[in-house]
């Protein structure tokens, strides 16, 4: 059986601020129908090529393919209906929308966005209005916010608010969903949550995933690939057995601190749940401590 | 009706207009703008400027003098559009003044200082022009129209793109919504549609001067905002009803003299301004959300009821 073509292909991204390498020559590539996972210390660029893959960020150098097609060469605001939609670490809701508003937003539908549809087309603008608003409430529901949905989003709590643009991707209909951060801020029970939707979203719904997180044990669990940063260099990729007992892994998430030789790998790592060096706000859920079943 | 309080119903149609298309850039966009007495003035001195000298009808003059407004102010804002919240207020500000200096200055076709004057009235179903009957007619029917469709446009998912952008530029454009030609589509619309006020206030009162368009008159739009519930569309007409009949009703029943309306009424809207400001920032009716997905959330007695028994949580 011949290798499936990757979905989106990422070749010697480099990203420079002023004298600063944030990126340098990374390169990834997200297989179709699959979680792919960016992992990385601290300020290793993880959110940074992220903002690149989804056109957030133009590259100093290096390009990117979404099947096949040029990605840099369209707007932002274009890759959602090229298939390619982004959460943002900040969640980035609506804080003065309902929650069903800033779902229904996310729903595709030509008719009413623009003052000329709305002269012209003024019936199928209100049915247009009508099924954002329906599909809405089905992906709340979904999400098991449906209760919420007549509340501003800016007065939800932040675990909700991770469910609300968790919501809101999936009512894009894009085929390629990234994530960034999913996991941080949330209470177990929601993580779990959380990587039972993501990985729905991948079996049932034919999504493909990339994501960045800190909180190794969800990714080890639901990724079917695992990029590794650090410096702004990929320095590792590979299914989560084979980073869990990458060496050089194991160092860059324990470099810094006092074990320079140590014999500890990525396993461990998320075994023990420490914060990675210098990691402020890492891991800092209740997940933290024991979590080998 | 005495002469009087007729000769005031064109000019709160004008306010309502006004305050309506100043919602969609200020309340729905978060787009502080201190230039819609500019844009106004564009529709004024557009209608003046083409009905004195071209003689062409009326409406006729509105009508390009508005899409003129519109297409200063889309130049404007494609100029302005990347800058942040507090920039773009000293933007608007600076476009206001550049404005009201041309009306100023380009005495050849503006007059200047002195104005323009001799601009006909307005009037529909044949009433005779000029009448001040005829004149509330006709611009309560234009304003009524267009007022009504900028209610229809701020129920619509292109007003929820606006709120979104308001809040999350970001976000919006994470959801595919094209941020810069949405300011720029909003910021046109709403200088149109001053430009219609614009119109219609030269023809009623069919002379026209620099100072009918400052500043003063940009703020007292924002006023009627401020007051009436900033986002909510019935709120800003209410509001700019309000602001606009509170004075002139005063001067009326001779509440105070004639020869100190002029500063009672600087101090009533700074006075009523500031107190909305303190105590109400929300104004007299306050945003709503455009889609309800279960129903108002206080809608029935028996929703309500309900919920009362079966407290416990919600």
């Amino acid at each position: 059986m011949p290798l499936p073509e990757p979905l989106l292909e990422a070749r010697g991204i480099t990203v420079r601020f002023g004298g600063l390498v944030a990126l340098r020559d990374a390169s990834i590539d997200v297989m179709p129908g699959t979680i792919t996972a960016l992992i990385g210390p601290n300020g290793a660029g993880k959110s940074t090529l992220l903002d690149v893959l989804s056109g957030f960020r133009p590259p100093s150098y290096g390009e990117v393919r979404f099947r096949g097609r040029d990605l840099l060469k369209s707007s932002s605001y274009k890759m959602a209906g090229l298939g390619v939609a982004r959460t943002f670490q900040n969640v980035e809701v609506f804080a003065r929308l309902t929650a069903a508003e800033n779902v229904a937003l996310a729903v595709p539908g030509r008719d009413g966005e623009s003052v000329i549809s709305l002269v012209t087309r003024p019936r199928r603008s209100r049915a247009s209005r009508g099924h954002a608003l329906d599909r809405a409430r089905e992906l709340l529901e979904a999400v098991g916010i449906a209760r919420f949905a007549d509340e501003l989003a800016g007065e939800l709590s932040y675990g909700v608010q991770k469910m609300l643009v968790l919501a809101r991707l999936m009512a894009t209909e894009a085929e390629l969903l990234m994530l960034d951060e999913p996991g941080a801020g949330l209470a177990r029970t929601s993580l779990d949550d959380l990587a039972g939707h993501m990985r729905a979203l991948v079996a049932s719904s034919g999504k493909t995933i990339l994501f960045v997180d800190h909180n190794m044990q969800l990714v080890l669990d639901i990724a079917d690939f695992v990029y590794v940063l650090h410096h702004g260099e990929v320095i590792a990729g590979g299914t989560p057995d084979e980073i869990r007992v990458n060496r050089r892994v194991a160092d860059v998430y324990l470099s810094g601190e006092t074990a320079p030789e140590s014999e500890t790998t990525a396993a461990d790592i998320a075994d023990a749940a420490q914060d990675p060096p210098g990691g402020g706000g890492v891991l800092d859920t209740p997940t933290r401590g024991g979590l080998r079943g | 009706m005495s002469d009087y309080l007729l000769s005031l119903v064109p000019f709160l149609a004008i306010n309502v207009l006004l305050a309506t298309s100043l919602n969609l850039l200020v309340g729905y966009s978060g787009l502080m703008s201190v230039s819609q007495g500019a844009s106004m003035g564009v529709g004024a001195y557009g209608a003046a400027v083409l009905a004195t000298r071209e003689h062409l009808p009326i409406y006729l003059c509105i009508l390009l003098a508005a899409v003129l407004a519109g297409v200063v102010g889309l130049v404007f804002m494609a100029l302005v559009a990347q800058l942040a919240t507090d920039d773009f207020i000293l933007a608007s500000f600076a476009f206001q003044m550049c404005v009201i200096a041309v009306f100023q200055q380009w005495t050849g076709v503006t007059g200047g200082e002195l104005g323009l004057s001799g601009i006909p009235g307005v009037s529909l179903f044949g009433m005779a022009a000029g009448s001040e009957a005829a004149l509330a007619v006709a611009a309560v029917v234009v304003c009524g129209v267009l007022t009504a469709f900028i209610i229809y446009l701020g129920r619509s998912r292109y007003a929820l793109i606006l709120r979104a952008m308001r809040e999350s530029e970001r976000g919006a454009a994470a959801l595919g919504k094209n941020v810069m030609g949405i300011k720029l589509s909003v910021f046109a619309i709403s200088a149109g549609f001053a430009g219609v006020a614009g119109g219609l206030y030269a023809a009623v009162l069919g002379i026209i001067t620099p100072e009918n368009f400052d500043v003063t008159e940009s703020i007292l739009i924002v006023a009627f905002l401020l007051v009436g519930g900033i986002g909510n569309m019935w709120g800003v007409a209410f509001g700019a009803a309000l602001l606009y009949l509170l004075p002139a009703l005063i001067q009326h029943f001779g509440v105070v003299s004639a020869q100190y309306i002029g500063p009672v009424q600087q101090i009533i809207y700074g006075a009523v301004i500031a107190v909305f400001v303190i105590f109400r920032p929300v104004g007299l009716l306050p945003e709503r959300p455009l889609l309800w997905s279960g129903g108002r959330p206080r809608s029935s007695l028996a929703a309500r009821v309900a919920a009362a028994r079966g407290s416990g949580r919600s």
